[in-house]
């Protein structure tokens, strides 16, 4: 199928799509000659400048952070109690705040991110498989929840899922969830705070990977159902392989994102006291040792813990899938 | 409503801090700003750190005393012990005066040398007003904050619910156990406690005398699990949890106000603000439905009633003018009009007197609570102080309440609360040893 869209013309440019793509693959290298380098060097100038207030902002609120904490978590920030070297790491991961904390967050991630990638990826090819007028206002709906983020989404669920305040209480109550002791139970917080995140944020990413589908080539597809092949195996075979990265740069994405998770526990816990320890997620260890504890050099140590996941998933995502860095070649 | 979060802080869990903090969730929201006094020509000028609720009080005094040009900024009480961190390289910048809704002054002479001794700017006479309630800011001789509120123990009981079920109010533990069992076969859904949070181990365990953390040298001892006055409070509950008579809820769950509201809480040891902030302005009970007797004991002669100093006003040791920031805080502290009226339990002793007066003239009681407001305070006699880290409160909201709400016994979870408690003692500096 690869083969197949060499002949195909650009849907804009009406060129065959190969040699569209090749154009500004090989403008630079086909002016190599002495006399064409100003014109190189000032792209290179004006592509610098037009980076320069990213990179100035990146420095500023990434990269120097990351390597202040991680100074500090050496012991050499201010107010450090422990000497220069691996002592106030080797205290941070062995407070018996740490693994349960990892336990909780690895526990959210194992419930949230398999259910969103299945449940945005059939969602988008559903929607594909039959378009129309339904699936524009279905696509609709499902950027609806999207606009509710952050706190405001935690105090959403937090009446919805409270039977005294909720209009599901009978739901709730046909469950045996007669209070919200019973709704919020230590083993159930994991499964509530990915029922929040799914519900802010699958809506978005089925409208991504259904525009990522809407960019298939529709040739492809055609062909695919001229051989014989019935919506299941288009879906299966033909745009699934397709939009696989997309696929992987959500879960990646998203991953990242859940590690940090810190307002749905800090909410909840404040609104129904001592259900939700303060230390229950990695980011609140963080900043309970920073506020509460008054030990940055631990805290730090916790921040770069989260920076090392984060790092590690956009890692895999630029180098470990191969998909996504080699774009251009598996077309 | 990071003053909700804050609310659990690991330090100091004292129930007044938890009516600011209370007060701060329900004037929505107030953010870390800087107002300025009055810009009157004075012999001195006062930095004052206050939190939003004291901030009306300081500003009024500023206005009633032209002569010192005060500046009020208001910062939020989890972070002032970061704060005071981060400006004790630069002494000019610290605050003359800083008020603490967590305990703290003796931890800031400690760690930051901030605390300055009052032992000199406050006349001795108005030290010893403030009888036992002092030793919550007093460290080696030296005393380093004036309080201004204190949390002293009681039992709360619905007198209508108790002259229907026909019920006599319990003055030992043993009868409170025993009653609490006759609820749950004779009325099964009212409840007689809240063990859910930090309230629990502060009401029960701190009011058995339950010594929890005690201090040797280097080491921090935790007898949870080992001393009598403690393990006869898991021995207490543990039935009472499992026959549903005292609920696996803070007394501020929303689950817990509905009991309140549904007049399904028979009694609830407790605090002394209960009255106004749970029952009156939560619960919404009617005027001459509640009643305060002495918290119960445990037949040993000793009121374990454990009390908690909230709020402490500290004058900075590099103050330029200690003497005018002496007199602030005496003011904030002392004044009788003022601290009669506040949600509070006044630590000052004529203030409490007055406090009293007004609780009793309210109408709110059934009886008449002078008698056991005056003798839950006479009963604060031994040393408040506790060390930085020392908590058994947090841990216990943190590492418990959590599990005993999924049915978890009291018993089986003793052990995750010394490991909670050990990581709080060794994060303060010192070695756990859970005996």
């Amino acid at each position: 199928m690869v083969g197949r869209s060499e002949a195909v013309p650009h849907p804009r440019s009406g060129r065959p799509l190969d040699e569209a793509q090749n154009m500004t693959a090989r403008q630079p290298s086909a002016h190599i000659g002495r006399r064409r380098r100003t014109p190189r060097s000032t792209q290179a100038r004006l592509a610098w400048a037009l980076l320069a207030p990213y990179l100035a902002l990146l420095a500023a609120f990434a990269v120097i952070p990351i390597f202040s904490a991680l100074w500090s978590s050496l012991g050499g920030g201010p107010g450090s109690r422990d000497p220069f070297g691996f002592a106030t790491m080797a205290r941070a991961f062995s407070n018996n705040n740490f693994l349960p904390a990892v336990i909780n967050v690895a526990t959210f991630l194992v419930v949230f991110l398999p259910v969103l990638l299945i449940f945005a990826t059939a969602m988008a090819l559903v929607l594909h498989g039959r378009p129309g007028r339904f699936t524009s206002v279905v696509k609709f709906i499902c950027y609806i929840p999207g606009v509710v983020v952050g706190a405001p989404l935690v105090l959403l669920w937090l009446f919805m899922l409270t039977p005294q305040l909720s209009p599901f209480e009978p739901l709730l109550n046909l469950f045996g969830m007669a209070s919200a002791a019973d709704v919020f139970s230590a083993q159930n917080l994991p499964a509530i705070f990915a029922i929040m995140a799914l519900y802010a944020g699958a809506g978005g990413w089925i409208v991504v990977l259904y525009g990522s589908l809407e960019a298939l080539d529709t040739n492809v597809i055609e062909a695919a159902r001229i051989d014989g092949a019935n919506s299941w195996h288009i879906a299966w075979h033909i745009k699934l392989p397709l939009i696989a990265r997309y696929i992987a740069f959500i879960g990646v994405i998203s991953f990242a994102g859940a590690a940090q998770l810190v307002a749905e526990p800090n909410i909840v816990g404040a609104a129904l006291p001592g259900t939700v320890s303060d230390t229950w997620s990695l980011n609140q260890l963080a900043f309970y040792y920073a506020f509460n504890r008054n030990d940055a050099a631990a805290s730090s140590a916790y921040a770069v813990f989260l920076v090392i996941i984060g790092l590690a998933a956009a890692l895999v995502l630029i180098f470990g899938l191969r998909t996504y860095s080699e774009t251009d070649k598996t077309r | 409503m990071t003053r909700l979060a804050q609310r659990r802080k690991a330090s100091a869990l004292t129930g007044s801090a938890l009516v600011v903090v209370l007060t701060l969730a329900l004037s929505a929201c107030a953010g870390a700003g800087t107002t300025s006094g009055p810009a009157a020509e004075g012999d001195s000028d006062l930095l004052v750190w206050v939190d939003a609720t004291r901030q009306p009080a300081v500003e009024a005094y500023a206005a009633e005393n032209p002569d010192v040009n005060i500046t009020v900024a208001t910062v939020d009480g989890g972070d002032l012990a970061s704060k005071l961190s981060l400006l004790s390289r630069d002494p000019d910048s610290l605050p003359d005066v800083v008020f603490t809704a967590n305990g703290e002054s003796v931890a800031f002479a400690r760690d930051y040398d901030y605390s300055a001794d009052l032992s000199a700017l406050v006349p001795q006479d108005t030290l010893d007003d403030f009888g036992a309630t002092i030793s919550a800011c007093t460290d080696g001789g030296k005393v380093y904050c004036l309080p201004q509120d204190i949390s002293t123990q009681m039992l709360w009981y619905n007198q209508a619910l108790f002259d229907d079920f026909g019920y006599t109010v319990p003055t030992t533990w043993d009868e409170y156990a025993e009653l609490s069992s006759r609820v749950a076969t004779e009325h099964p859904g009212y409840v007689t406690g809240s063990c859910g949070d930090g309230f629990c181990p502060n009401v029960y365990y701190r009011g058995s005398s339950c010594p929890g953390i005690s201090a040797d040298g280097d080491d921090a001892v935790i007898r949870i699990d080992s001393a009598e006055e403690c393990t006869r409070v898991t021995a207490m509950l543990d039935p009472l949890l499992a026959d549903k008579s005292v609920a696996t809820l803070s007394p501020f769950d929303p689950d817990m106000t509905q009991l309140g509201t549904d007049k399904k809480v028979l009694m609830l040891p407790g605090f002394v603000w209960y009255g106004t902030v749970l029952f009156r302005d939560t619960f919404h009970n009617a005027p001459g439905e509640i009643a305060a007797a002495p918290l119960p004991t445990w037949g040993d002669d000793v009121k374990g009633a454990g009390a908690a100093v909230g709020g402490q006003w500290i004058v900075g040791a590099q103050s330029s003018d200690p003497a005018a920031a002496a007199a602030l805080i005496e003011s904030m502290t002392t004044d009788e009009d003022a601290l009669a009226a506040a949600v509070t339990f006044p630590a000052y002793g004529p203030a409490s007197a007055a406090w009293i007066e007004v609780a009793a003239d309210s109408g709110f009681y059934a009886s008449d609570p002078t008698e056991t407001f005056a003798s839950a305070r006479s009963d604060v006699t031994g040393d408040l102080f506790t060390p930085p880290g020392f908590d058994i409160l947090a841990p216990f909201a943190n590492a418990v309440a959590p599990k005993l709400k999924q049915g978890d016994t009291l018993s089986s979870l003793l052990g995750a609360w010394q490991n909670a408690i050990s990581q709080s003692v060794s994060d303060a500096g010192y070695t756990a040893v859970i005996e």
